[in-house]
């Protein structure tokens, strides 16, 4: 059940990225395969935000590739490889807080982009509708990251990169999130970046674990909640986030 | 009282082509944390093109200028300030986006440049602006006699301030304008080719210094080299008193320095300048965001 055999859609082979000065990825190697859902986990400071921003072209690849669809795409800018299908939730939702809900998705949406996706994401959230005139900036840290994502679901994508969705948030608002994580899964390939090991668990067929820059671990990622040596290993101390779901 | 009206009407007039330099050089800092330098030559050229322009259609030595000439000065004036502004940020600007110290100094040589090159080509002394006119013509109000070219030039700048709100509201090209000053790596991860945003920012406002140019020949009855610069320096005191960024604040802000000044010069020698300095330094202590800012 681990690799599936069929290609993946998004494939790293010794991606060395700086920030400054400082060597930040050391040759990481990992594969996204389609339509599944890969966790990204690494304690702080372990490169798993760098390594998204990475693959958007956010941070400049030194070295390695980066292939999507089969495309290298290592080196080209961020506005081209979203074009072909990449979004993007970063840690810090970075809501436009001067707009408004409304004009924070219309902003988002590429053009192209169907209806059907505008309905899914006010389907999933549906507070987007009724707030959709207020400035996102007055908005709670839930419902900022509720507009976070939809903002990658008004476009077709193919592949979200999320990071830390779960992130100072209240469990009924991480449990709305990850329910709607849940439902596009199976149709959209997710990276996801995530501390909290029980929302995980409920997402990721796959995990990658990253340490210091480099890729530890890679396997179902029901095999990983059963180690809890390598949990403790790699996750931080005292396998706490050994949830269970 | 006729007094007042004239100084109110000229200060408003005034404070229209501050406005006109001002609103381009908002959004450029907004948007890109430029300070554009080069702003003030834009207008210098502004002023020149549409100078030279009404001089293809009127006649050597004539006090009155053609009015179809004023109009295509009117019309080229902002073209040519924009194929500057996209000129500087394209060639000049661009390597040196992580590189703001260098921007200063590339900004500020390419407007000294730009400068100097209209006093090579049309020598370093005031020429006469040859108005249509009607333009020339003073129109009675409340018993003041006030030229009308000070109603053209606050007209235009209401219709440029309603056109630029109107961009900013309700257009994708204005919500990333707002986007991107608030959050620029984040509008580049929504797809969006940020350059681009930046040069057509840069044409903007170079369009608007442009025109801001032709109708401050209009206004002074002249146009010379240093223009440009002398003009830059209030525009900056608008952009930092109404607020970085903000397209209203500086509206607010140019009405308050022009009336200001226009006032000030009126009841002492001196009082014009020290009370724009006043006031931007009252702003500085008391809301170092500016009036509408919403960043300090
Ligand atoms: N802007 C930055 N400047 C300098 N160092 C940074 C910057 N961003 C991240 N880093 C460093 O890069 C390393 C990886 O950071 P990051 O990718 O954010 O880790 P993670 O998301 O796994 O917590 C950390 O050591 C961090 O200190
Ligand atoms: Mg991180």
């Amino acid at each position: 059940m681990s690799t599936p055999a069929v290609d993946p859609l998004l494939r790293l082979a010794g991606v060395h990225a700086y920030i400054g000065e400082s060597h930040i990825l050391q040759g990481v190697d990992f594969a996204v395969a389609p339509n599944r859902v890969t966790v990204l986990l690494g304690r702080n400071g372990a490169g798993k935000t760098t390594t998204l921003r990475t693959i958007l072209g956010l941070v400049p690849a030194a070295s390695g590739t980066i292939t999507f669809d089969g495309v290298e795409i290592g080196t080209e800018k961020p506005h081209h490889v979203v074009r072909r299908g990449v979004g993007y939730v970063p840690e810090d939702r970075d809501v436009f807080a001067g707009l408004t809900v409304a004009q924070n998705l219309r902003l988002a949406q590429r053009p192209g982009a169907s209806r059907e996706r505008w309905a899914l994401a006010h389907a999933l959230f549906p507070d987007l509708e009724r707030r959709a005139d207020q400035r996102a900036g007055s908005l709670s840290g839930g419902q900022q990251q509720m507009v976070a994502i939809a903002r990658a679901l008004v476009n077709d994508n193919r592949l979200l990169l999320v990071d830390e969705p779960s992130k100072g948030l209240a469990p009924v608002v991480v449990a709305q999130v990850t329910e709607a994580l849940a439902a596009i899964k199976g149709t959209t390939t997710i990276l996801l970046v995530e501390q909290n090991l029980a929302m995980a668990q409920a997402l990721a067929d796959d995990a990658v674990v990253l340490d210091d820059g480099r890729v530890v671990y890679t396997g179902p990622m029901a095999e990983l909640a059963a180690d809890e040596a390598l949990q403790t290993r790699y996750l931080g101390a005292g396998g706490h986030a050994t949830a269970h779901v | 009282m006729t007094t007042i009206v004239l100084l109110t009407l000229t200060g408003l007039a005034l404070a229209a082509m501050y406005f006109l330099l001002a609103a381009g050089l908002a959004l450029i800092f907004g948007l890109m944390d430029v300070l554009n330098f080069a702003h003030g030559a834009f207008f210098t050229w502004g002023a020149y093109s549409a100078w030279w322009t009404i001089g293809r259609f009127t006649a050597a030595g004539s006090q009155e200028g053609s009015t179809g000439g004023f109009l295509l000065g009117v019309l080229v004036a902002p073209v040519v300030g924009a194929l500057l502004a996209v000129l500087v940020e394209v060639v000049l600007l661009r390597p040196l986006y992580k590189r703001p110290i260098y921007q200063v100094l590339v900004t500020l040589g390419a407007g000294l440049m730009l400068t100097q090159m209209t006093s090579v080509i049309w020598r370093p002394d005031a020429r006469f602006f040859p108005q249509p006119g009607w333009l020339a013509d003073t129109s009675t109000v409340l018993g003041a006699r006030v030229p009308n070219n000070r109603f053209l030039l606050i007209a235009a700048a209401l219709v440029v301030l309603g056109g630029m709100l109107l961009f900013l509201k309700r257009t994708r090209y204005g919500l990333v304008v707002r986007a991107g000053a608030e959050n620029r790596e984040m509008v580049r991860a929504l797809g969006i080719d940020v350059d681009r945003a930046f040069t057509l920012v840069f044409a903007l406002g170079g369009a608007l210094a442009g025109l801001g140019g032709a109708f401050g020949a209009a206004y002074f009855g002249s146009v010379e080299p240093t223009f440009g610069s002398v003009n830059l320096i209030f525009a900056f005191i608008v952009v930092v008193i109404g607020g970085l960024g903000s397209v209203t604040g500086s509206a607010l802000a140019a009405v308050i320095i022009g009336l200001a000044q226009q006032f000030g010069n009126y009841y002492t020698t001196w009082a014009g300048d020290f009370v724009v300095v006043l006031l931007l330094a009252a702003v500085l202590l008391l809301r170092p965001g500016g009036l509408l800012g919403d960043r300090t």
